[in-house]
């Protein structure tokens, strides 16, 4: 019953935006075969075909992306969130972590890529670390908000009842914390791909960062498209991932939104 | 603000700024010593860090290349981020006078606003090809939805005592507009701003960095593969200078103003 609820609200939610994205496409497909297109704009059916032609092209490249983007997502999500409950915790860490977080936050990437490159090298590594950088802001603005989100009131009550510190952690912090947290991990996912996307676009010979480099100094627009489609599909699968997990595990407070969105 | 107004500020606000320029200067040289300290003490070989004595020379004795590239940079920023503004006002105003346009328009809106900078940029350069439109281009998409989706919340966010007063008084739909909502979306324009202002410098290193044509982005990549190590990190420095200070002006706006409407 609520299995069925549910699916019917994803289809009303979701027949529209599908219907517009099917006609796009066959407008697209048609505009292309009439030879209303310029030739740099590929009919979706090329852009498929060169993906059923050559699978291993998208299979090895999207493997690195995401790999990269994963890990440089879960270093950037355990440091993010130890650093910004130790600056919930601790007062006088709050002003040095935070700016600290704005400042590598509003630093262009593409600075820091060069720099990393000599330092720790050209290969996965510089990826992993860019992927870092990039998301690490939303996940640190996500917890600190989040760890302060406990309502004043109740913690009191909490207190009065002589609770433990685990208990209130168990009862308190962290329900509060948790939407606003995940707020954090879902924005935080797609910066992760743009980062290990744009570190590739810096020098590497896998991913997609690189074939998409690749097919635009060889004028190959399908690929270059296919490309750009892999970018949006792996960057809204990250999304989509952290959404659904927050979907079946926050069911008090869904739909958070951060004050400070980067 | 009236005139009085300003005369009482006006000390204050100056003593304010020196204060915080005089602590920004602070900063900067501690961090100058710190990172002379650090070369020294360590003997870390200039190809990993150089020192700022020989990073200095190189800025100046590049004046000319830094301070063409950062205009070439600029200017694309700056451009972009006018015709974005423009836009973004020009459809939020439409959008929140007209129901149906926004309705049917929102969905397409907030599907292109995820797409990430690494998706716009190639499909950029196929369509404009590896000028400055490019990168005016990209920095215009990126930095048009931070500006549409906070002017939209300001629009739609105008007091409702406010705006029934108005109604009752009989006003146009455009006093309505004028009177009400336009002031009460400025403060969101500013936060607008500060998102929009920091994407768009780094969406303009970005797409330099994709096309490699002129531009800041542009040198530091270069500079970076010829090893150039002094000039690499005079770059660099510049650009973290450059993305600092719009940072810090475009938030001191926005705190002013939505201090103002407090």
């Amino acid at each position: 019953m609520a299995a069925a609820g549910t699916l019917q609200r994803t289809w009303a939610a979701s027949w529209r935006p599908l219907t517009t994205l099917v006609v796009l496409i066959a407008a697209a497909e048609i505009a292309q075969r009439a030879g209303l297109l310029p030739v740099f704009v590929p009919s979706p059916g090329q852009v498929l075909a060169e993906a059923i032609q050559d699978p291993r092209l998208i299979t090895e490249n999207v493997g690195q992306t995401a790999w990269r983007a994963a890990a440089g997502y879960g270093i950037a999500a355990s440091i993010a969130i130890v650093a910004a409950s130790a600056a919930v915790l601790v007062r006088p860490l709050y002003g040095p972590v935070y700016n600290l977080g704005v400042t590598l936050h509003s630093i262009p990437i593409i600075a820091l890529a060069p720099l990393l490159a000599t330092w720790i090298g050209n290969g996965s590594q510089l990826q992993i670390a860019i992927a870092a950088l990039t998301s690490q802001f939303a996940m640190l603005v996500g917890t600190i908000q989040g760890l302060r989100a406990a309502d004043e009131r109740q913690r009191e009550l909490l207190h009065v009842l002589s609770a433990t510190r685990l208990q209130m952690l168990r009862y308190l912090l962290v329900p509060s914390a948790l939407p606003y947290l995940f707020a954090g991990l879902k924005i935080a996912a797609p910066s992760a791909v743009l980062g290990a996307i744009t570190a590739e676009w810096a020098g590497a010979d896998r991913g997609v960062g690189a074939m998409m480099l690749y097919a635009l100094f060889a004028y190959d627009p399908p690929k270059v498209w296919l490309s750009v489609v892999l970018t949006c599909l792996l960057a809204a699968s990250g999304y989509g991932l952290f959404a659904a997990i927050e979907r079946v595990a926050i069911f008090w407070e869904p739909g958070a939104t951060l004050a400070d969105q980067p | 603000m009236s005139a009085e107004d300003l005369s009482i500020d006006r000390p204050r606000a100056g003593r304010l700024l020196a204060r915080r320029l005089a602590l920004i200067a602070l900063t900067v040289g501690i961090l100058v010593l710190a990172w002379q300290l650090v070369v020294t003490g360590l003997r870390i070989p200039p190809y990993l860090i150089p020192a700022p004595g020989p990073v200095a020379q190189a800025f100046v004795a590049n004046l000319g290349v830094i301070g063409t590239q950062t205009a070439f940079t600029l200017t694309a920023a700056a451009l972009g981020l006018t015709v974005s503004t423009a836009l973004a006002t020009g459809i939020a105003l439409a959008f929140s006078m007209n129901r149906n346009l926004a309705q049917a328009s929102l969905p397409v809106v907030i599907a292109f606003r995820s797409t990430p900078v690494a998706a716009v940029a190639p499909l950029a350069m196929l369509f404009l090809g590896r000028g400055i439109s490019t990168s005016m281009a990209v920095v215009t998409i990126v930095s048009f939805f931070p500006l549409l989706v906070n002017l939209m919340r300001g629009l739609a966010g105008a007091d409702r005592n406010a705006a029934e007063l108005m109604h009752v008084y009989g006003a146009s739909r455009w006093q309505q507009m004028r009177y009400v909502r336009i002031p009460y979306a400025l403060p969101f324009l500013f936060t607008g701003m500060r998102i929009a202002a920091s994407s768009a410098i780094l969406g303009a290193m970005l797409s330099e960095w994709i096309t490699g044509s002129k531009g800041l982005g542009n040198l530091i990549l270069d500079s970076g593969e010829m090893r150039e190590t002094e000039l690499l990190w005079a770059a660099v420095v510049t650009s973290i200078t450059i993305a600092l200070s719009v940072f810090w002006i475009t938030s001191a706006g926005e705190k002013r103003f939505v201090h103002w409407r407090a």
